[in-house]
């Protein structure tokens, strides 16, 4: 045997190793492709479904279990609710991607997604029509009209709208007492958000007063739209075809970004930290103030909080304004979709509109403060009398607006927070940063 | 002659579950790679997927966020200061560890190679922590000097550098272990002899000791260049490639165009190109490696 061999695979081995790519190891981990057989309406079936990880989180309210699991089971005998393991977000967008391609070897009956992946998702034939659904059902005029429009894509409806949340700015008290300011009152405008800025900079030393998420990745822009609109601008033109984001208003809204970390209020750090980073950080008094969060922060309580000591230590408002400004918040939120290759499309329908009964999703949106997108489960007021800041969450959902759900909606936020890393690192300026990142959209949305 | 086809056959028996597990989880892998960095692959389509031909490439090679050459830049002063500080610190602590007693040499080589045994992203997270601009020790330890607070890790001029610091920290252990076994079979009597010549510790180590273990310096200097390659999970845990893709390594760039924009098709590509360069310096190692053993054999 040639003494060579081993020698050679080691090294090839070793050399391997270092370019482990994540592309090879997709197919590797394949399964078969196959899809099981369709159950018939009387047979045993399972109906699989793919949540978020804080929706089926053990010990917490969870909007799928136990009433609608056990109302549904018993209302069919034979059929189960399959809750698979919750996920977080960027892994739920790749199980549903991977699960479509036949990479992996099961396959939800529904799943929830995120409402800028709607677009995407049709466009790739993973969610199924559900035009026939909403015809019949009788709570389709339950869901507040904004919500019920926006799932509907090239003319057909596709999801139904689960939970929304609503951008608040939020502060932290303590870090105001401290700073000699009135930790009730959180700034209104730019001009007092820079002075409350100033006044933590002087006599809180060690705390960031601003902080905003300006990462890689989707929370920068999300957290940023609400500024954008307050301008007058917007992020795509009317019919979604070309970049809108870098008239006037969004250089004015990116350089509050760009001055904000010029004058030395918000750290350059923010560049490599997330949302979630950002809302930890108000938590522990590391940070004053965030510009935008999900709600009020109540859904991303830390240990040791509970809802008197949340209050008493952060405060939320909307995002305060420039000179000239409109009020504006964003609007985000997660969808269930039942996946077009379902052999149980109806039992799916059945329990997906159990799950998202407004009164029944009422616990679920109070514990982790989501508003409802349902007229019956807003009419619950005095529920969401235990989120403290509710009001302020239904004040900015006035004025919330929803990013475009467009196909190419992940690779258009690439681009544009790209753009805005490139102003805040001062590498360019804000007009060249959004021309630049606009030119790349255009080109990106050109048919 | 049973016996003697059966002792001939002996090597590939003993090699056959090895070699099927290696086509299985790494050649196959491979072969599939090259395959989809020609197609319009993407994570949503993995099969029936459209010839496309070169066009990932092209589009590899043509994007300028980042541009494809300041990712092999970046990667190449990674792995290249990885590779100097691991052989350097590594080297450096075997040297130290052989003027010591067997017994101490043995308890201080334990606490030296904890950090080799640490998962990648603890360390990441650690140094992250470490190089946080407010709380950090780094800078505390600046401030004790009289320099001012300096933000680590998006900083651009310096982000590049303090991932390289926490990496060789990551990674020098297996130098040190390798070393230190060359070491260890180093005969005594020539570097007696050059004692007795009268010549210096360094000058020993300079020409005595190092030449004596340059095939084992060889395999730690691949080891610690394939861990500069390779690193994925400690750049990804402390900068995710920025500040504004500034740390974006070709692992990091495979991931980014494979798992967060689905192209799996651009994500082959750079593996494959990635593939092409560790199989250049593996040859060359080889090479290097033969010619060596045929000096000493």
């Amino acid at each position: 045997m040639n003494k060579r061999l081993p020698a050679l695979l080691s090294v090839v081995a070793i050399v391997g190793s270092a370019c482990t790519p994540a592309a090879s190891q997709a197919p590797a981990a394949s399964g078969t492709a196959s899809q099981p057989a369709a159950t018939t309406a009387a047979a045993p079936a399972t109906i699989t479904v793919w949540a978020r990880n804080y929706t089926v989180e053990e010990g917490r309210i969870q909007p799928w279990a136990p009433g609608p699991k056990t109302a549904f089971e018993a209302a069919h005998p034979g059929v189960t609710v399959n809750l698979a393991e919750g996920v977080g977000s960027t892994d739920q967008f790749n199980r549903i991607e991977l699960s479509q391609a036949g990479a992996v070897e099961d396959k939800p009956d529904i799943f929830q997604l995120d409402n800028i992946w709607l677009g995407q998702f049709v466009d790739e034939g993973i969610t199924a029509n559900l035009d026939s659904y909403y015809a019949n059902w009788a709570d389709k005029s339950d869901i507040v009209p904004a919500y019920a429009n926006s799932t509907i894509v090239k003319g057909s409806q596709y999801a139904v709208w689960f939970y929304s949340d609503i951008r608040l700015m939020v502060w932290n008290k303590d870090v105001f007492k401290k700073a000699g300011l009135d930790p009730e009152k959180g700034p209104t405008t730019w001009d007092e958000l820079f002075a409350d800025a100033a006044a933590i900079k002087a006599k809180v030393p060690g705390v960031s007063p601003v902080e905003f998420p300006a990462s890689s990745e989707e929370s920068t822009v999300d957290r940023f739209y609400s500024y954008l609109y307050m301008t007058g601008s917007n992020i795509l033109n009317a019919d979604n075809t070309k970049a809108a984001f870098n008239d006037a208003g969004g250089q004015k809204a990116l350089q509050l970004y760009v001055d904000l970390v010029k004058q030395g209020y918000t750290p350059k750090a923010v560049l490599g930290e997330t949302a979630d980073d950002n809302i930890a950080h108000v938590f522990s008094g590391k940070a004053g103030i965030m510009l935008a969060t999900v709600g009020d922060g109540l859904g991303s309580l830390p240990d040791g909080f509970d809802v008197a000591k949340f209050q008493s230590t952060i405060g939320a408002a909307l995002p305060p304004l420039c000179a000239g400004c409109q009020a504006a918040s964003t609007a985000g939120g997660w969808m269930l979709a039942i996946n077009a290759d379902s052999p149980n499309k109806d039992l799916a329908w059945d329990y997906l509109t159990m799950v998202t009964d407004g009164k029944n999703m009422v616990p679920f949106e109070v514990d982790r403060t989501r508003i409802p997108v349902r007229t019956s489960g807003l009419a619950e007021a005095d529920a969401f009398k235990a989120d403290p800041y509710f009001a302020q969450e239904a004040d900015a959902a006035k004025v919330a607006h929803f990013p475009p759900f467009i196909a190419k909606y992940t690779d258009m936020i690439e681009i544009l927070w790209t753009g805005m890393q490139k102003a805040i690192t001062g590498d360019l300026s804000t007009k060249d940063a959004l021309d630049q990142a606009a030119d790349k959209v255009n080109t990106l949305l050109a048919p | 002659m049973v016996r003697g086809a059966f002792g001939r056959a002996t090597p590939w028996l003993l090699l056959a579950l090895p070699l099927l597990l290696l086509f299985l989880f790494l050649l196959l892998p491979y072969l599939l790679t090259f395959f989809y960095s020609t197609t319009g692959a993407t994570i949503g389509r993995l099969f029936n997927v459209k010839e496309v031909g070169l066009k990932n490439f092209q589009a590899v090679f043509s994007e300028d966020a980042p541009s494809f050459i300041s990712v092999v830049a970046v990667t190449a002063i990674f792995t290249a200061g990885t590779l100097f500080g691991s052989l350097a610190l590594g080297t450096g602590l075997a040297l130290a560890l052989h003027t010591v007693s067997a017994g101490v040499r043995s308890a201080l080589l334990a606490i030296y190679l904890i950090p080799w045994v640490i998962a990648a992203v603890i360390i990441g997270y650690t140094w992250r922590l470490i190089y946080d601009p407010a709380i950090g020790l780094a800078n505390s330890v600046l401030g004790m000097v009289g320099i001012g607070p300096l933000d680590w890790l998006t900083e651009q001029g310096i982000a590049l550098a303090a991932l390289v610091v926490a990496n060789v920290w990551a990674g020098y252990g297996i130098v040190l272990l390798v070393v230190s076994g060359a070491l260890a079979n180093v005969p005594p009597n020539i570097i007696l002899a050059g004692q007795v010549d009268g010549a210096s510790y360094a000058r020993i180590v300079r020409r005595v000791i190092l030449p004596a273990i340059r095939p084992t310096f060889l395999l730690a200097a691949l080891v610690a260049l394939v861990s500069g390659l390779n690193t994925f999970d400690l750049i990804y845990a402390m900068t995710r490639g920025g500040p504004l893709y500034h740390t974006e390594t070709m692992a990091l760039e495979m991931y980014r165009l494979t798992a967060l924009k689905g192209n799996v098709g651009q994500g082959a590509a750079v593996t494959v190109i990635l593939f092409t360069i560790s199989l250049a310096l593996a040859v060359a190692y080889v090479i290097i490696w033969r010619r060596e053993t045929r000096k000493w054999s």
